[in-house]
C-alpha cells in the first residue's frame, strides 16, 4: 500500500502550518507599535471612534425690506421682546409651525439672576410661550453645558423653573451627549467635542445671551454664548480667548440671536457677585448678525468706548462671522 | 496524471469495530460494576448536597492562621459618617472644613458639604474669572451653600484663600467700586451688597450671595462676616508695604495691593497703594525693589513712560513731579535706597509733597 504522504508534501504542509501559526502569533503578541500588530493592552485601539458631525446653517432666508437687527425698549420683558422682533419681521418669520427649536441661554454659573451673570429667566419664559403658542413650534428645548454642576446652575438661576412653567424642556449634558463637531474654517476647534444630543432633530436654533463684562475677552454677549456648547478641556481656550470666540462665530449659524439687556453686568464679569455691578435696563436686541449685535451692545449697552471694541469682533469679521458695522441694518422700534 | 497522496483519507473509519478478545474475566466484570456503583454514589451525594456547601469544611483554624499572620488594617473608619450631598438631615455632622462652626445654625443649615477647588480646577467653579484670582496668588476656594430652615432662602459662600495679604487686598480692591461703602470690623474689611457681602480677612477673600434680597439674608450675611473673624490669621508676617501704610494711619479698607500692570505698565509690579483721609482721590504708593539699582531702573522706566501723558514740573536726582496734561492732577515719585514711593492723583503740588514727606519719614524709621 503506497504511503499517503511523501516527503515533499509533508514539508509543504509543515511550512504552511508554521506560517499560519507564526503569523497569528505575531499579530497577537507583537508590541502595539509594530506593523499589523493587533495587541491592545490599553483597550484604546478597539475603542469605537465617534463619528464627526457638522452643523447645518440654521439661518432663514433674508426677506427684502427687513432689518437684520432690531432694538426694543420697554418697561416689560414682553414689550421689549415684541419691539425688538418687529423690525426684523417678528418671531414667526424665523419659526414655523412644527419646528423643533433649541434655545441656548447662558447658564454658566450657579448664581441668582439678580447678579446678571446668566440669561434672565423671565425673558426665556416669555420667549418659550411665544414659540409654542404664537409660532406653534413642535418642541422647545433649552440647553447649556456649564462647567459647574449643570443641575445646580439651571436650578439656582431660576431658568429650569421658568422653562418648565412655559412648557419647554431642559436638556442637561452628560458624558455621552457629546460628539466631535467639524468646523473646517475654525482655528482652534476644527474638530472638537460639541454638546450634540440636544441638536438632534432640531430645525431652528436661537441664542439668548446676557450682556456682561468679561475678565478676559472684555465682554461676553451673543457669540461668546456658544462657548457653552463646547465640551472637552475647553478651559484651555482661555489662553487665546479672542480666537476661540471668533471661531464660535462660524461654528454655528443660528436662526436668531437675542441679547438680553435687562440686567447688564457692567463690571467684575463674568461671575459678578454684587448686584451693584448690574445695571437694570429696558433693552432687548434681536437679530441675525451676531458680530454687529455684539459690537452695538458693547458700545451702547456696556457703554464702552467704540475704539476699544474687543479684538474677537475683528477676527470674527475676517472669518466671515458677520460685519461689525450695523449701519443700514439696524432699527429701533418706536 | 498525478494523484493526490490522500485521495480518500478519513478521520473515522466506517467499518464495524472488531473485538479482539474472546473472554472477559469475572474479576474484571465485578470491578467495573463496583466502579460504576461508586460513581453513582458520588453523583447521588452531589445531588443530595445541592448548593449546601459547607465553607468551613476545609477551613484552616483561626488559631493556625493567627500564628502565621501579620496585622493589617483593611478599613479605616471615617471620623464622621459620610453625608449624602444635597441632604440636610444630620447637618451637624457635615464637616465645614475651613469655615468656622458658627456659620451654620439651626436656622441656616449647610445644604451640601463643603466643596474645595485649587488652582488646577478653579475654572470649574468660576470659569472665565479664575485667571483674575490666580493673578493674585490664589491657593484654595472653599464653597458652601446654606439653606434657611424654611428651605426658601439660600446663601452661597465663596471663601478664597489668596495665600497672602497682598493677594487678598488685591482681589478685594478689584471688587470694590467707588460707590462701595467699605467697613472695618476688627480684622474684617467688607462692604455689604443687596444680597450679601464681599470682604477680606488676612489672606482670605470672600463673597456672600443670597438667592434674593431679604432682611433675613442681610442679617445672616452680617453674621457670616463676623464669623469670618475666626478664620486663621496669616502665618507670615504682614508685608512691608502693608505695614508701612498702616503706620501712616491708613485704614486697612483703604489699602490695596496691585500685583501686575501698575500704572498700566507691564514692567511695574508689586506696588502697595493707600488712600489718606482728606487727600481726596489721591493715593500714596510704595514699592520695595530687589536692590537700589533695580529701583533706579524702574524709576527711570516709569518717568520715561509718564512723559507721554504728563508734563514734568520738577525733577531732581531722587524725585520727579509730574502734572497730567489733560486732567491736571499731579503725580510725584521718589526713590530712597531700594524703595520707590510717591503719590498719585493729587490735587496740587503742596499735597503731593506733603504725602511724599509722610512716606519718606515712615521709611526713614525703618
Amino acid at each position: 500500500m503506497p504511503s499517503p504522504f511523501n516527503r515533499r508534501e509533508f514539508l509543504k504542509r509543515i511550512a504552511l502550518a508554521s506560517t499560519i501559526c507564526g503569523g497569528a502569533g505575531y499579530l497577537a503578541w507583537a508590541p502595539e507599535e509594530y506593523p499589523f500588530s493587533l495587541k491592545d493592552v490599553t483597550g484604546l485601539r478597539s475603542r469605537p471612534e465617534p463619528r464627526q458631525f457638522t452643523l447645518p446653517d440654521y439661518r432663514v432666508a433674508t426677506a427684502p425690506g427687513m432689518m437684520e437687527i432690531g432694538i426694543g425698549r420697554d418697561m416689560t420683558t414682553e414689550g421689549r421682546l415684541t419691539k425688538a422682533l418687529e423690525p426684523i419681521g417678528g418671531l414667526s418669520r424665523f419659526v414655523q409651525p412644527g419646528d423643533v427649536v433649541l434655545l441656548k441661554p447662558n447658564v454658566a454659573f450657579d448664581r441668582a439672576p439678580e447678579l446678571g451673570a446668566t440669561t434672565s429667566p423671565e425673558l426665556l419664559e416669555v420667549l418659550i410661550r411665544r414659540l409654542l403658542i404664537d409660532c406653534r413650534a413642535k418642541e422647545v428645548r433649552v440647553t447649556d453645558n456649564p462647567i459647574e454642576s449643570p443641575a445646580d446652575c439651571f436650578a439656582k438661576t431660576g431658568i429650569k423653573a421658568a422653562v418648565e412653567r412655559a412648557g419647554g424642556r431642559v436638556l442637561l449634558p452628560d458624558g455621552n451627549a457629546f460628539r466631535p463637531l467639524s468646523t473646517p474654517d475654525a482655528e482652534l476647534i476644527k474638530s472638537w467635542p460639541c454638546f450634540y444630543r440636544p441638536l438632534i432633530g432640531v430645525t431652528k436654533v436661537i441664542g439668548v445671551a446676557p450682556v456682561k463684562d468679561h475678565n478676559l475677552s472684555g465682554a461676553s454677549m451673543g457669540i461668546k454664548n456658544w462657548y457653552g456648547l463646547l465640551g472637552g478641556q475647553r478651559n484651555q481656550f482661555h489662553q487665546d480667548i479672542h480666537t476661540i470666540i471668533a471661531d464660535l462665530s462660524i461654528m454655528i449659524r443660528p436662526t436668531l440671536t437675542i441679547l438680553d439687556g435687562s440686567r447688564i453686568l457692567m463690571r467684575n464679569g463674568p461671575t459678578g457677585g454684587d448686584p451693584a455691578y448690574v445695571k437694570p435696563w429696558d433693552v432687548i436686541v434681536a437679530g441675525t448678525d451676531q458680530v454687529a449685535m455684539d459690537g452695538w451692545a458693547f458700545v451702547n449697552l456696556l457703554q464702552r468706548d467704540a475704539s476699544t471694541l474687543p479684538h474677537y469682533l475683528f477676527l470674527a469679521e475676517e472669518k466671515g462671522g458677520g460685519k461689525i458695522d450695523p449701519a443700514g441694518r439696524i432699527q429701533e422700534s418706536a | 496524471m498525478k494523484q493526490s497522496p490522500l485521495p480518500h483519507a478519513r478521520l473515522f473509519t466506517p467499518r464495524r469495530r472488531r473485538i479482539n478478545r474472546t473472554h472477559i474475566s469475572g474479576y474484571e466484570v465485578v470491578s467495573s460494576v463496583l466502579v460504576l456503583l461508586a460513581l453513582a454514589a458520588v453523583i447521588l451525594w452531589v445531588v443530595s448536597r445541592k448548593n449546601h456547601f459547607d465553607p468551613a469544611h476545609q477551613d484552616v483554624s483561626l488559631e493556625a492562621l493567627e500564628q502565621v499572620s501579620g496585622s493589617t488594617v483593611l478599613y479605616q473608619r471615617p471620623l464622621k459618617p459620610w453625608q449624602l450631598p444635597g441632604t440636610t438631615d444630620g447637618w451637624q455632622d457635615i464637616d465645614l472644613g475651613i469655615f468656622p462652626d458658627s456659620v451654620a445654625s439651626e436656622q441656616w443649615r449647610p445644604k451640601t458639604r463643603v466643596k474645595t477647588f485649587d488652582p488646577e480646577n478653579l475654572y470649574v467653579k468660576i470659569n472665565g474669572e479664575a485667571e483674575r484670582f490666580l493673578r493674585h496668588g490664589f491657593t484654595q476656594l472653599s464653597y458652601l451653600v446654606l439653606q434657611s430652615a424654611n428651605q426658601i432662602e439660600e446663601i452661597s459662600i465663596e471663601l478664597y484663600n489668596q495665600g497672602s495679604i497682598a493677594g487678598s487686598t488685591g482681589i478685594f480692591a478689584e471688587h470694590r467700586s467707588p460707590e462701595s461703602e467699605v467697613q472695618q470690623e476688627g480684622p474684617n474689611t467688607f462692604f455689604t451688597t443687596s444680597i450679601g457681602g464681599i470682604g477680606r480677612k488676612g489672606t482670605f477673600f470672600y463673597r456672600i450671595s443670597g438667592n434674593r434680597s431679604s432682611e433675613s439674608i442681610a442679617q445672616k450675611s452680617r453674621q457670616l462676616v463676623q464669623s469670618f473673624a475666626e478664620l486663621p490669621d496669616p502665618e507670615n508676617t504682614e508685608p512691608f508695604g502693608y505695614q508701612l501704610l498702616q503706620e501712616l494711619t491708613i485704614e486697612q479698607a483703604d489699602i490695596r495691593h496691585q500685583a501686575v500692570n501698575v500704572f498700566q505698565y507691564d514692567f511695574a509690579e508689586d506696588f502697595w497703594f493707600g488712600k489718606s483721609d482728606g487727600a481726596g482721590q489721591a493715593e500714596m504708593f510704595v514699592h520695595q525693589a530687589q536692590s537700589p539699582e533695580s529701583a533706579a531702573e524702574l524709576l527711570a522706566e516709569i518717568v520715561e513712560e509718564h512723559r507721554y501723558e504728563y508734563q514734568t514740573i520738577r525733577q531732581t536726582e531722587n524725585l520727579v513731579l509730574f502734572q497730567h496734561r489733560f486732567l491736571k492732577s499731579y503725580f510725584i515719585i521718589a526713590i530712597q535706597d531700594s524703595f520707590l514711593f510717591g503719590a498719585d492723583k493729587t490735587a496740587d503740588e503742596a499735597t503731593s509733597f506733603q504725602l511724599l514727606e509722610m512716606i519718606g519719614r515712615a521709611l526713614s524709621k525703618k
